[in-house]
C-alpha cells in the first residue's frame, strides 16, 4: 500500500473505504469454503480424508462424472459451434437482424432454467397441433420415434445450450465488435477469400478470447446444472452430489469442495488459455454466469 | 517576480525523468505554447501546473504564491483536455455551470454567466444540449466556456485540437487566440503541431527530452534557432553537415560543396553565442523558402556577390496551393527542398536539370555534436 | 464474397433495369435470412416454443378450452401469492445488498495497482459466481448449518446458540445469506469493466474546477454509472428469482418460493396442478421481463452517455 502523497490531499487514497469493503467482500466468501473444507475433512473420527475416499471408490461418482463431462462437452461444441458462425453471419450480413439476436439472447433470463423445463415437457410431453404447426412439423418429428428426444441427453444437451446462450452470445459479439470485423473480412474478400475461408482463418484467431470464454461458460454451466436434469431425470454429476449429500453432510462438504476444484481448473483455464493469445488482445474479457 | 513561475521543476517516473530542472517565467496575459514530440514531457509540466503530478524538486509560484504543494481542486487554472472530458450526463449548461456551482455562487449569476459565455464561444443556442449531440469542434468550445467559467487566473490548454479535423482545428486555435487576448488570459498550450505554435503563441518554449531547448517568440526561433533541435522541428529545413574551413570568411565544406554562410565568431560573444573554429562541425540550415531555382547548369556569375549554387534534378513536384514545393536531388545524393510562390514558377518539370541558390544570409550555422546528430535522426525518423 | 457497405443489404448491378436489380437484391436478402436459420430453428425448437406454450397453456384449462382460471386461483390462493411475495422479497434484498457491497467492493478491485492481485480476485469471483447451486447449499450447510463449522465456533466462544436465536439457514434470512454468497461477485465481475467507462479526465476536469472528492462522487461518477449499476442490479434480481437449485437444497420443499412451487408440477407432485403451475410460470416471465427490459434500457442509457 503505498502512501498518500504528502500535500495530504485524499487524491488516491491507498487504504480507504472501497478496500476495507473489498476484504469485507473477500472474507465473506472464503470463510464458507473454509468451513466446509474443514467440514469434510473431519467426521467422526477427527480430520481425515476419508470422506474423499469414500467418494472416489463409489461407482456413481464416476459415471455421473464421466456423464456430466460427455454432456456438458456437447453442449460446448454444439453452443459455440452454433452461434458463432451465426453472430459473425449477423455481422456481417444481416445488421437488421442484431436485435433480433439480442432479444433471443436475453429470453434465457426471463424464462429461466426451471420454467424452461416445464415448457420443454408441455412441447415435447404431449401433441399440441398449434405447435405441431409453429414449429414446422419438427416438433411431432423429435417427440416420436425415431427420433424421441423427450427426457433424453439429447434434450438436456440443447437445453443446456439455450441456458448457457447468454453467456456465449455476448463474449462472442463484443469480442467481434472489437476487432472491426468488417474491414477485416473486406481486406480478407479484397484478396479472394470466401466467406467461410475468411471466419476461420482470419476471424477466428482474432476472437479467441471470446470463444474461450464462452465455451468455459458454457461448460461449467452444465457442469453444475441441477434444474433441467433433475426435472428431466437424468443421472448426473450434480445429481448424484445432491442425492449422497442429502444423506451424509460430511461427504456433501467433500463433494462441494470437488466441485469448487472443478470449477477453478475451468475459470484458471479460461484466463491461461487467453493470455496465452498473441498479439495485442486485452484480456478483458466476460468469466461469469448466472445460475 | 514574473506571475506564473516555474523554478527548478523535475519529474521523474520510476527510472525516466520526463522533466529536467525547468525553469519558466510567463507574464501575465502571456500566451505560451510549450512545444516538442510527444515524450518530451511538455504535458507532464502543465500537469505539474495544474495540480495532477506532484514535482520531485522546484517550486511553482503564482501570483507571489507558492503554489508546489497545493491540491488541485483549490488552484485557480482552468484546464481544458484533449477529449473535451465533458461530463456525459449533463447539458452543455449545466456542464459550464459546474465550477460555478461548487462556488455556491447564485442561480442569476450562473444563468447569466453560462449565456453569456456560451456567446462567447459562438454556441449561443446549444446551451440544453448533452455532449453526445454535440461534434468535436463544439464539445472544445463548451469545455473551453466550462474553464472560463471559475475565472481562472491562468488558462491550461493540454492538444486541444489534437482529436479535431483539420479545418475545425485552424478556425478554433484562432478563436482560442481570440478569445484569450480579449480577456486578457495567461494561457499555458501545449503541442506538438508547430505550425500551431507559431500561429497563435506570444512565446514558444520548444522541449525535448524535457528540457527547453529555445524559449522566444515564434519569429526568433524560427529565424534564429539555437540549437539543432530547435532548427529542425519547428519548420521545414535543408539541412548541411559540415565542417569550418574558415570561421572569418564564413566558409564551410559540406561534402563536395564549399558553402558560404555568414562570418563566423571566432570568439565567445555570449552564453548563447558559441565560438567558431576551423576544424569544427557545424550544421547549417536553410529554409526552403530561401531558395531560388534557374534553369540548367549554368554557372551564375558572381556579380550579385559571393552566393550558393548548387545543380542538381528535379526529383518530385508537388503543388501546395500558394507555393509549389520542389524536391531537388543534388549530386551528392541529397535531397533539397525548395518553396517557391505558385505564380513565380516557371515550367519546372520533374527530370529537368536545375540550379538550386541561396544567398549567406539564408544560412544558419549552428555547432553540431554527436548527440544533437542523434536528435535529427530521431525527428527525421519520426517524421516518416 | 459479397460484403454490402453498411446500412444497405444489396449491391445491385449498375446498367441493369430496375426489376433485375430488385431480384438480385431479394434473393440476397433471403440467402442472408436462410444463413441465419439453423440457429433460428434451434431457438424456436427449445427457447421459443417452450415459452410460448407455457403462456398459451396458462391460459387454458384441462378440456383445452381458454380460461383465466389458472390467474384467478393463482392470485387468490394465500400459498401461491405468498410464494411469489417471498421470491420477490428475496430477490430485491438480495440484489440491493449484492449491489451495494458489490460496487464498493468493485470499486476497491478497480483502484488496486497490483495488477496480479486484480486479476486473482476476478478470477475468484467469477469462480464464486459459477458456485451457485447444490454445492454452495451443502457449503453454507457445512458452515451455518445446524452443526455447522461457524455456527458450532460461534457456540464456543460466544455462547451464543444461532438456532436457539432463531435463526435458520433453512428459512428466509440464512436463504439470503447463501444467495448473497454468489451475487456479490457478479455484481464484482460486472461492475469493473463499467468502472473502466469512468474516464479519468472526468475526474481531473472535476478536480480542476473545484469539486472535492465526494462532490465529485456525488455530482459526476455516481450519476455517469447509474445506469450500469441498476442494470446490473436487474440481473441480480433476474438471477435470484429465477434460482432454483440453490433453494431446493438448502429448503427441500420448505421454504415457498415459486420456482419451487413450479418443481412440484414438473416432478408430478399432486399438491400443485398443470394449469396452476403454467400460471405461476407465466407470472414468473413477467416479472423477469420486466427486470430484463429495465435492465437493456439502462444498459442502452449506459452506452449512450459513454459515447460507445
Amino acid at each position: 500500500m503505498r502512501i498518500t502523497q504528502k500535500n495530504g490531499q485524499p487524491w488516491r487514497i491507498r487504504f480507504g473505504v472501497d478496500t476495507f469493503f473489498l476484504i469485507v467482500v473477500v472474507l465473506y466468501l472464503l470463510v464458507p469454503l473454509g468451513a466446509t473444507l474443514a467440514f469434510g475433512l473431519s467426521g467422526a473420527a477427527g480430520f481425515s480424508f476419508a470422506t474423499f475416499r469414500q467418494i472416489f471408490s463409489d461407482p456413481d461418482f464416476s459415471q455421473t462424472l464421466l456423464l456430466s463431462l460427455a454432456l456438458s462437452c456437447a453442449s460446448t461444441i454444439l453452443a459455440v459451434v452454433l452461434v458463432t458462425p451465426t453472430v459473425y453471419w449477423v455481422q456481417l450480413r444481416l445488421p437488421q437482424a442484431r436485435p433480433l439476436l439480442d432479444f433471443l439472447s436475453l429470453v434465457p433470463f426471463a424464462v429461466p432454467a426451471i420454467v424452461m423445463s416445464l415448457g420443454l415437457l408441455e412441447v415435447y410431453g404431449s401433441p399440441n397441433p398449434l405447435l405441431s404447426a409453429l414449429s414446422l412439423g419438427l416438433v411431432p418429428l423429435l417427440s416420436n420415434p425415431p427420433f424421441n428426444i423427450v427426457n433424453t441427453p439429447p434434450l438436456l444437451v440443447c437445453a443446456y445450450v439455450i441456458v448457457s446462450l447468454p453467456f456465449v452470445y455476448r463474449p462472442i459479439d463484443t469480442n467481434l465488435r472489437a476487432i472491426n470485423t468488417r474491414v477485416l473480412s473486406e481486406a480478407a474478400a479484397s484478396l479472394g477469400s470466401g466467406w467461410w475461408k475468411t471466419f476461420l482463418t482470419v476471424i477466428l484467431p482474432n476472437i479467441w478470447p471470446g470463444v474461450t470464454s464462452a465455451a468455459l461458460l458454457t461448460f461449467s454451466t452444465a457442469m453444475g446444472e441441477f434444474t433441467l436434469a433433475q426435472l428431466s431425470g437424468i443421472y448426473t454429476f450434480p445429481i448424484y452430489l445432491d442425492q449422497t449429500g442429502q444423506n451424509d453432510a460430511h461427504k456433501a462438504a467433500s463433494l462441494s469442495i470437488l466441485s469448487f476444484i472443478l470449477t477453478l481448473i475451468c475459470v484458471l483455464a479460461i484466463i491461461l488459455l487467453v493470455r496465452s493469445r498473441p498479439a495485442g488482445q486485452k484480456g478483458d474479457v466476460e468469466i461469469a454466469a448466472v445460475k | 517576480m514574473a506571475f506564473l513561475e516555474l523554478e527548478g521543476i523535475s519529474k521523474r517516473f520510476g527510472r525516466v525523468t520526463a522533466v529536467d530542472t525547468i525553469a519558466l517565467s510567463i507574464e501575465q496575459g502571456e500566451f505560451l505554447t510549450l512545444l516538442g514530440p510527444s515524450g518530451c514531457g511538455k504535458t507532464t509540466i502543465l500537469r505539474m501546473i495544474a495540480g495532477f503530478e506532484l514535482p520531485n524538486a522546484g517550486t511553482i509560484s503564482l501570483d507571489g504564491d507558492d503554489i508546489t504543494n497545493r491540491p488541485a481542486n483549490k488552484r485557480p487554472m482552468g484546464m481544458v483536455f484533449q477529449s473535451y472530458a465533458l461530463f456525459p450526463h449533463m447539458t452543455a449548461e449545466q456542464n459550464i455551470a459546474f465550477g460555478m456551482n461548487i462556488k455556491r455562487q447564485s442561480r442569476e449569476h450562473i444563468k447569466q454567466r453560462c449565456s453569456e459565455l456560451l456567446e462567447l464561444v459562438g454556441l449561443g443556442e446549444m446551451g440544453k444540449r448533452y455532449p453526445h449531440q454535440l461534434s468535436g469542434g463544439q464539445q472544445q468550445r463548451i469545455a473551453l466556456a466550462r474553464a472560463l467559467a471559475i475565472e481562472p487566473k491562468v488558462l491550461l490548454l493540454d492538444e486541444p485540437l489534437s482529436a479535431l479535423d483539420a479545418k475545425v482545428r485552424i478556425s478554433l486555435r484562432n478563436e482560442i487566440r481570440r478569445i484569450q487576448q480579449q480577456l486578457k488570459m495567461t494561457a499555458i498550450y501545449v503541442t506538438h503541431d508547430q505550425e500551431e505554435a507559431l500561429a497563435i503563441s506570444d512565446r514558444i518554449a520548444v522541449m525535448a527530452k524535457g528540457k527547453i531547448e529555445q524559449l522566444d517568440q515564434p519569429e526568433t526561433i524560427y529565424s534564429n534557432p539555437q540549437t539543432v533541435f530547435a532548427a529542425t522541428f519547428v519548420g521545414t529545413s535543408n539541412q548541411f553537415r559540415a565542417v569550418v574551413e574558415s570561421a572569418s570568411a564564413g566558409l564551410c565544406q559540406a561534402g563536395p560543396y564549399t558553402l558560404h554562410v555568414p562570418s563566423l565568431p571566432h570568439v565567445k560573444l555570449s552564453n548563447t553565442q558559441p565560438a567558431y573554429n576551423k576544424g569544427d562541425r557545424v550544421l547549417i540550415i536553410v529554409r526552403p523558402e530561401e531558395i531560388t531555382l534557374q534553369p540548367g547548369e549554368e554557372s551564375i556569375d558572381s556579380s550579385n556577390g559571393v552566393g550558393n549554387h548548387i545543380t542538381g534534378t528535379i526529383e518530385l513536384r508537388t503543388f501546395l496551393g500558394p507555393f509549389t514545393r520542389f524536391h531537388v536531388r543534388i549530386n551528392d545524393g541529397q535531397t533539397l527542398t525548395a518553396d517557391i510562390p505558385s505564380q513565380q514558377v516557371r515550367g519546372y518539370e520533374t527530370g529537368q536539370n536545375i540550379t538550386v541558390s541561396f544567398p549567406p544570409s539564408a544560412c544558419q550555422v549552428l555547432p553540431l555534436d554527436t548527440t544533437e546528430a542523434e536528435l535529427i535522426q530521431q525527428v527525421e525518423a519520426e517524421a516518416v | 464474397m459479397e460484403v454490402p457497405a453498411p446500412g444497405t443489404t444489396a449491391t445491385t448491378k449498375t446498367g441493369v433495369g430496375t426489376k433485375n436489380g430488385r431480384s438480385i437484391r431479394w434473393s440476397y436478402t433471403l440467402t442472408s435470412w436462410l444463413g441465419l436459420a439453423p440457429f433460428l430453428v434451434f431457438c424456436l425448437l427449445f427457447e421459443l416454443l417452450p415459452a410460448l406454450v407455457i403462456i398459451q397453456s396458462s391460459f387454458t384449462n384441462d378440456q383445452g378450452t381458454p380460461t383465466l382460471n389458472n390467474y384467478q386461483r393463482m392470485l387468490s390462493q394465500p400459498g401461491t401469492v405468498q410464494a411469489f411475495q417471498t421470491s420477490i422479497s428475496l430477490s430485491l434484498v438480495t440484489a440491493i445488498i449484492g449491489a451495494i457491497f458489490g460496487f464498493l467492493a468493485a470499486y476497491g478491485v478497480y483502484n488496486l495497482r497490483i495488477s496480479w492481485l486484480r486479476n486473482f480476485l476476478i478470477g475468484f469471483s467469477s469462480i464464486a459466481a459459477n458456485f451457485a447451486g447444490v454445492p454452495l447449499a451443502f457449503a453454507f450447510i457445512s458452515t451455518l448449518g445446524v452443526t455447522g463449522f461457524v455456527t458450532v465456533l460461534i457456540h464456543a466462544w460466544f455462547h451464543v446458540n444461532l438456532y436457539d436465536l432463531g435463526f435458520s439457514l433453512y428459512k428466509f434470512w440464512g436463504l439470503v445469506l447463501a444467495y448473497v454468497y454468489f451475487q456479490l461477485p457478479l455484481m464484482i465481475l460486472v461492475t469493473v469493466p463499467a468502472l473502466n467507462a469512468l474516464r479519468p479526465e472526468w475526474r481531473e476536469a472535476a478536480t480542476n474546477l473545484g469539486a472535492s472528492t465526494f462532490t465529485y462522487w456525488r455530482k459526476v461518477a455516481l450519476p455517469v454509472l447509474l445506469p450500469s449499476i441498476l442494470a446490473a442490479s436487474m440481473l441480480l434480481f433476474a438471477n435470484s428469482f429465477g434460482a432454483f437449485a440453490t433453494a431446493y437444497a438448502l429448503g427441500q420443499g420448505n421454504i415457498n418460493l415459486v420456482t419451487i412451487l413450479i418443481s412440484f408440477v414438473v416432478a408430478g407432485n399432486v399438491s400443485v396442478d398443470v394449469g396452476l403451475g403454467n400460471a405461476l410460470a407465466g407470472g414468473m416471465v413477467v416479472v423477469l421481463l420486466i427486470a430484463v427490459t429495465l435492465y437493456t434500457t439502462m444498459l442502452r442509457r449506459a452506452s449512450i452517455w459513454q459515447g460507445r
